[in-house]
């Protein structure tokens, strides 16, 4: 159990250290990927939903710490994240990476178009303006990102084998 | 109704996790601001603060690592400036020998520091500081790393009173250095000079350094004054009308320096 708890903060710490220091570096026009989403969506498919829910909570409530209006928000987003994508992984077959690759731009799109519909208001402009650059973009550029984590966790387990 | 709710999230308990927390992060969100703006300060404090702080830190040691290195080129480029300039003044030196023109004073930099404005006249004057105020005297030019900054005006213990350029009674006798053109320097509007005196026929190009002549006595020759920004030709008069950019921005000064004549 310890060990348990121990494996899950070292991965949100890991998480917050990618936040912070490598995701603003390979940010294109302020658009970054969100590896808390990628998480998120990989613990919920691969381990279980408890800790897909748990981490979601977590990530969501440091993530919006920084804008006290909005505390709370993305954990609320980040937890029906997790729901949704373990209803859809019961019902379709999410094992292939094309399918998870999928879950993860739609998550993404869902919780950032939510996340600024609510943190902007009903002001079309401004929701239009920001759904195709942090919506639609962030969305591609997160999918793009995991790709290349899934690419590299794959040879890592094919070396293992090979080994 | 409530004892199939409990029956049914007791055997899903996954489900009731996550209403619980979709729940908890709902309230936190509808809280009041005053109420939720702690919970939310602290826990940046606590998680996103130290973090943040690192990668700040990292920034700002990549930035002054970089300008490090550029400070650095710079030093190499000026330590070769220098030593062409040393021997473009020894070879000035002995032509001059040769030619039998008069010696040229030389100067030492007193050090002063920038104290306040002068409160009785904001933008025309400034009191500086020095260690020793008995190597000072009234009338002396007193520069800044940039360029020409003013002359002495007081001496009040330790206390000097500088006039800037910008003050209407500062006047400097200076040219082209491209062209050698001669005029006067004074005090235009705002933080602009002008070259005043400049004759309608005498060549002068925007974007040439100003220095001081030296001809009015005051003011030793070479000084750099700031750079020709616009040149209007009046439909009336004899002069041109030189808005002269100073190098020197009077409104960030720190230290200056006050030049005083070697004594041999």
């Amino acid at each position: 159990m310890v060990g348990k708890i121990a494996g899950f903060a070292a991965i949100i710490i890991l998480a917050i250290v990618f936040h912070t220091f490598f995701a603003s570096l390979i940010a294109i026009d302020k658009v970054m990927p969100d590896i808390f989403i990628i998480l998120v969506v990989y613990l919920t498919l691969t381990q279980s939903l408890t800790q897909g829910i748990i981490f979601g909570f977590a990530s969501g409530i440091i993530e919006s710490s920084a804008d006290p209006a909005l505390f709370g928000l993305s954990a609320f987003l980040k937890v029906i994240l997790a729901f949704t994508v373990f209803i859809f992984s019961t019902r379709l077959r999410l094992e292939s990476n094309p399918a998870r690759l999928i879950v993860v731009l739609l998550s993404v799109a869902f919780h950032n178009f939510v996340y600024y519909l609510i943190a902007y208001g009903i002001n079309l402009d401004l929701v239009l303006n920001v759904t195709i650059k942090y919506v639609l973009l962030e969305a591609v550029y997160t999918t793009a990102i995991t790709v290349i984590l899934i690419y590299f966790s794959e040879r890592k387990l094919t070396l293992k084998f090979e080994a | 109704m409530i004892a199939n709710l409990r029956k049914t999230l007791e055997e899903n308990k996954d489900l009731g996790l996550a209403v619980l927390l979709a729940a908890l992060s709902l309230i936190l969100l509808i809280l009041p601001l005053n109420l939720k703006q702690p919970l939310a300060k602290y826990t940046h404090l606590v998680t996103l603060s130290p973090f943040q702080g690192a990668a700040q830190n990292l920034k700002n040691l990549v930035a002054t690592s970089q300008t490090n290195k550029w400070l650095r080129s710079q030093l190499e480029e000026s330590r070769l400036q220098v030593a062409f300039a040393r021997e473009a003044l020894e070879q000035n030196k002995r032509l001059r020998d040769s030619l039998d023109f008069l010696e040229r004073k030389n100067y030492v930099l007193i050090s002063a520091e920038m104290q306040t404005i002068d409160p009785k006249r904001r933008d025309n004057a400034i009191l500086v500081a020095v260690r020793n105020s008995a190597v000072v005297a009234v009338d002396r030019a007193v520069v800044s790393l940039y360029g020409l900054v003013g002359k002495t005006t007081n001496v009040l213990g330790n206390t000097i009173t500088v006039e800037l350029l910008t003050s209407p009674n500062c006047r400097v006798a200076a040219r082209d250095q491209n062209t050698r053109a001669l005029g006067i320097i004074r005090w235009e509007r705002g933080q602009n000079l002008l070259l005043d005196n400049v004759p309608l026929r005498d060549s002068i190009n925007v974007g040439d350094t100003v220095i001081s002549s030296g001809l009015g006595g005051l003011f030793p020759v070479g000084l750099p004054i700031g750079v020709i920004e616009k040149i209007d030709i009046p439909k009336r008069g004899f002069f041109k009308r030189i808005t002269v950019r100073p190098f020197v921005n009077f409104n960030r000064l720190d230290e200056v320096f006050i030049l005083k004549e070697m004594e041999d």
